[in-house]
């Protein structure tokens, strides 16, 4: 019998796939979704729903122009969970045009530019985040204010109207972000404790709204882990990176800088530690440089978010740690098994 | 899901060199082939018995054309004991010498001597043993080796390496640990399971003449633990005749736990250098196949010109083991298995993690074919994608590389890069490719770069040598120039001190 079909080793596979896994992190997205929902409005919906036709869009465009499969590519969920990303990431009332801007940034020049999938050096949802940070500042410090008993979330008409800028009304939402809201007091000299206690919302641990989303996005994060999507060392090192000196700051400065449960429960630390920074195509592949990656992005997090000039930091944390995993990855490759024994034999091969 | 698809390498039983060793727990499909005892292979019309086994140059041919042999006669020669001789596995005649694809080697053609059994031969190698020549037990070293030089033994796993060359090799350093390899740790394989069951006291004595041609302190014959009833038949053989030097142990179960660097970490906690050989650290290792190859020569007299094979997979009638004359094509197993199913349409040469694809069925099986396995349709091809560097590649490499960086490199052609990561230590076990989510696939571009390094080493080699030449040459040129010049200088001193007052 002859005509074998035939191939490489090995003829086996487990069957995983990329769109499996990005199918899966999006998932994994939900409890945070559904939890921000709850307590800021469906903007964020909105948001996912303009920056995913956007991202496919786009992604479409640049893979025309570049003459690559394109109904191949677009199957494989990656630019819509990079939109998916950004829009959780923006304000949930920002114009729809910084959403447009930004995941114009994040699919053509972040990604497509650079040669698509997996050549990326930059995570394109945070390269979206930043330049809308940096070319529409106002529209991007405004969040929703978090729904408590007397304050319902706003509803679906209120949250389209802000977002396609639709009635001339300013919205009735808008308020500064607890991390923000903290950052303005600090700076004017007021004690943590009082900033905290003049918050608004003030919630159990961080603020009201915004522990509960960092909780849920931390299940997402506990979900990817359990099935191995994501390497554990990454998260758990920003976590440290954030933790170790927040709390150091903490027991040696208790009235000006934020403690970590403070900093772990609040603004983007739980979805940047599970979701973004561990998108493996920008971040470091060996273990040690795991370790090493998301211990800077959490210790430049709270660095900037102590010192610097802006609120939260996870996005340009990570971009900077983007930065660094070339070097990363060449000075961290681990040993292989054997490696440090020198073969005893004189005609081994070199 | 056909597959079980758990990434997590598993939890080594308690052992000194406990640590994370990467690897895959795959489905064993084994139970289709293991169940029934070893069958015996009929002869074929025609035996084509290739004269070197591997890629190497082979012994000497002793036969001619039309020549009449007799079962176990030698058909080549090899006097400088550098390669296995091949022996008749019946008696007939030498109808040819002709070069053809083999079962071993990837497919590349190699010279074959083709064997016509004569009408009466009868596969009688299950016959009445030939006890013969003395109790190797009591034999020199140097004496077994040449016994087993004789018997044309090699490494039955898939290695084909020569025995006594191994043997000789590690005699030259001190060795303390014999390793017996029953893992069998590949899906769907089950020669060695069988081989253990069936001839556990050929392996256990051959591990034991093994133990005395190398002087080691002890022997440690591995079984991975999904194999109990091989356990058990190779515990009462070594209770029946006990051994003090030779322990069995259990293995857990995981691919590729019966790699040779793999088990003799599992077995000994001893790490073989990277760049080194297991005699290094003292060790050698062989499989229960060729313990057993060992007894047989050494105790019955009997040359390896049969082995165990497994014939498996969704492809196949009767799945199962035989015992097959070497030179059998495998068109003619599979018909003894019963034939294909409708719906075969993948060969297998070897398992299906390191095996190869053949597109034809009249291959001849070498001493290392172990496995024969056809499938069905090939699972639905997921299209490949970019590499998106997850890592999961490195989580499962049992020797630590980082399979998704080599993949770049080799990409870009950058051999340096190649050279650093290691790509020359790179087992090809396949579980990188197997985890794949991108479908990369990743051994295909891991030969591609080791041929790109072979050719890189070749061109230095030559560039080296030629230098060499050049250098030599110049030194030649201006040694001879001053010589000259010397002796110019001699005969002017002597005629103008001649011709001087």
């Amino acid at each position: 019998m002859n005509g074998f079909v035939t191939g490489g080793p090995p003829a086996f596979h487990s069957q995983r796939s990329v769109t499996r896994l990005m199918l899966t992190v999006e998932l994994a997205l939900l409890p945070g979704i559904l939890t921000l929902v709850w307590f800021f409005g469906p903007g964020v919906l909105i948001n996912a729903a303009i920056a995913g036709a956007c991202a496919l869009g786009f992604e479409a465009a640049m893979l025309a122009l570049r003459r690559r499969p394109i109904l191949p590519t677009l199957s494989d969920h990656s630019a819509l969970l990079s939109a998916l990303l950004l829009a959780i990431a923006l304000p949930p009332h920002v114009p729809w045009w910084v959403t447009v801007t930004a995941t114009f940034f994040a699919i053509v020049v972040a990604k497509q530019l650079y040669g698509g999938l997996g050549c990326n050096p930059f995570n394109p949802a945070m390269v979206g985040y930043v330049v809308a940070l940096i070319a529409f500042p106002q529209a991007m410090t405004h969040w929703v204010t978090a729904a408590a008993d007397a304050a319902p979330a706003p509803d679906w008409h209120h949250a389209l109207a802000q977002i396609l800028r639709t009635g001339a009304t300013p919205d009735a939402f808008s308020g500064a972000t607890p991390l923000d809201f903290i950052r303005t007091e600090l700076s004017r000299g007021v004690t943590l404790a009082d900033a905290q206690h003049a918050y608004a919302h003030p919630g159990l641990i961080a603020a009201a709204g915004w522990e509960w989303v960092n909780l849920a996005f931390l299940l997402g994060g506990g979900i990817l882990l359990a099935r191995r999507h994501i390497d554990w060392r990454i998260p758990l090192g920003v976590l440290i990176g954030i933790g170790a000196p927040a709390w150091i700051g903490h027991l040696s400065a208790p009235q000006s800088m934020a403690s970590p449960l403070l900093h772990g429960l609040s603004g983007a630390t739980m979805l940047g530690a599970f979701f973004i920074a561990t998108d493996p195509v920008s971040a470091s592949t060996t273990p040690t440089g795991r370790w090493l990656f998301g211990l800077g992005v959490g210790a430049l997090t709270w660095l900037i978010r102590s010192f610097g000039g802006y609120p939260d930091a996870m996005a340009f944390a990570i971009l900077l740690m983007n930065l660094t995993v070339p070097l990363l990855d060449h000075y961290t490759r681990p040993r292989i098994v054997g490696e440090h024994i020198p073969p005893d034999n004189p005609d081994a091969a070199p | 899901m056909n597959l079980l698809t758990r990434l997590r390498g598993w939890l080594p039983t308690p052992h000194p060199a406990q640590r994370r060793y990467g690897g895959l727990r795959l489905d064993a499909h084994k139970t289709a082939s293991n169940s029934a005892a070893i069958r015996r292979c009929p002869l074929p019309p025609v035996l084509s018995l290739p004269i070197a086994q591997r890629d190497d140059d082979g012994g000497q041919v002793i036969v001619k054309l039309g020549d009449r042999v007799q079962r176990n006669q030698p058909l080549t020669a090899d006097p400088a004991a550098r390669n296995a001789i091949v022996h008749a596995p019946c008696a007939g005649h030498i109808s040819g010498l002709a070069t053809r694809p083999i079962a071993g080697a990837d497919g590349q053609p190699q010279p074959c001597i083709m064997l016509t059994p004569d009408s009466t031969a009868h596969d009688d190698h299950h016959g009445a043993a030939v006890p013969d020549g003395p109790d190797p037990l009591s034999q020199s070293p140097a004496a077994i080796a040449r016994r087993i030089h004789a018997a044309g033994i090699v490494g039955l796993g898939g290695a084909l390496f020569p025995t006594h060359t191994k043997l000789a090799a590690a005699g030259r350093r001190s060795v303390h640990t014999v390793i017996i390899n029953g893992a069998e740790c590949e899906p769907y394989i089950s020669c060695d399971d069988r081989l253990m069951r069936e001839r556990a006291a050929a392996v256990i004595d051959g591990a034991r003449i093994l133990i005395r041609a190398l002087r080691a302190d002890r022997g440690l014959l591995g079984v991975e633990d999904n194999k109990p009833e091989a356990f058990t038949a190779l515990r009462d053989a070594l209770r029946h005749r006990p051994c003090e030097r030779l322990s069995l142990h259990r293995l857990p179960t995981g691919y590729p736990s019966g790699g040779e660097r793999q088990i003799i970490q599992r077995l000994t906690g001893l790490t073989v250098p990277a760049d080194g050989l297991p005699t290094d650290i003292g060790v050698v290792c062989f499989n229960v196949g060729t313990a057993a190859a060992v007894h047989q020569a050494l105790r019955q007299n009997r040359p390896v010109t049969h082995r165990v094979v497994t014939v498996t997979g969704n492809g196949v009638a009767q799945p199962g083991n035989c015992d097959v004359p070497i030179g059998t094509p495998i068109a003619h197993v599979i018909a003894h298995a019963g034939g294909y199913t409708a719906a075969a349409r993948r060969l297998f040469i070897g398992g299906p993690m390191m095996g190869w694809l053949a597109a034809a069925d009249d291959l001849p099986i070498t001493k290392g074919t172990n496995c024969l396995l056809v499938l069905n349709q090939p699972q639905p091809g997921i299209p490949t994608r970019a590499c998106i560097r997850c890592g999961h590649c490195a989580d499962v490499c049992p020797i630590h590389l980082l399979p998704q960086q080599l993949y770049r490199h080799v990409q870009a052609g950058d051999l340096t890069q190649l050279t650093r990561h290691r790509l020359h230590n790179c087992i090809e076990c396949g579980a990188c490719a197997y985890v794949c989510p991108s479908h990369i696939p990743l051994i295909d571009h891991f030969r591609d770069g080791k041929r790109a390094l072979t050719q890189q080493r070749q061109r230095h080699e030559q560039a080296e040598y030629t230098r060499r030449r050049v250098v030599a040459r110049d030194a030649r040129l201006a040694r001879e120039a001053a010589e000259r010049q010397a002796r110019l200088a001699r005969k002017k001193a002597r005629i103008t001190g001649a011709a001087g007052p």
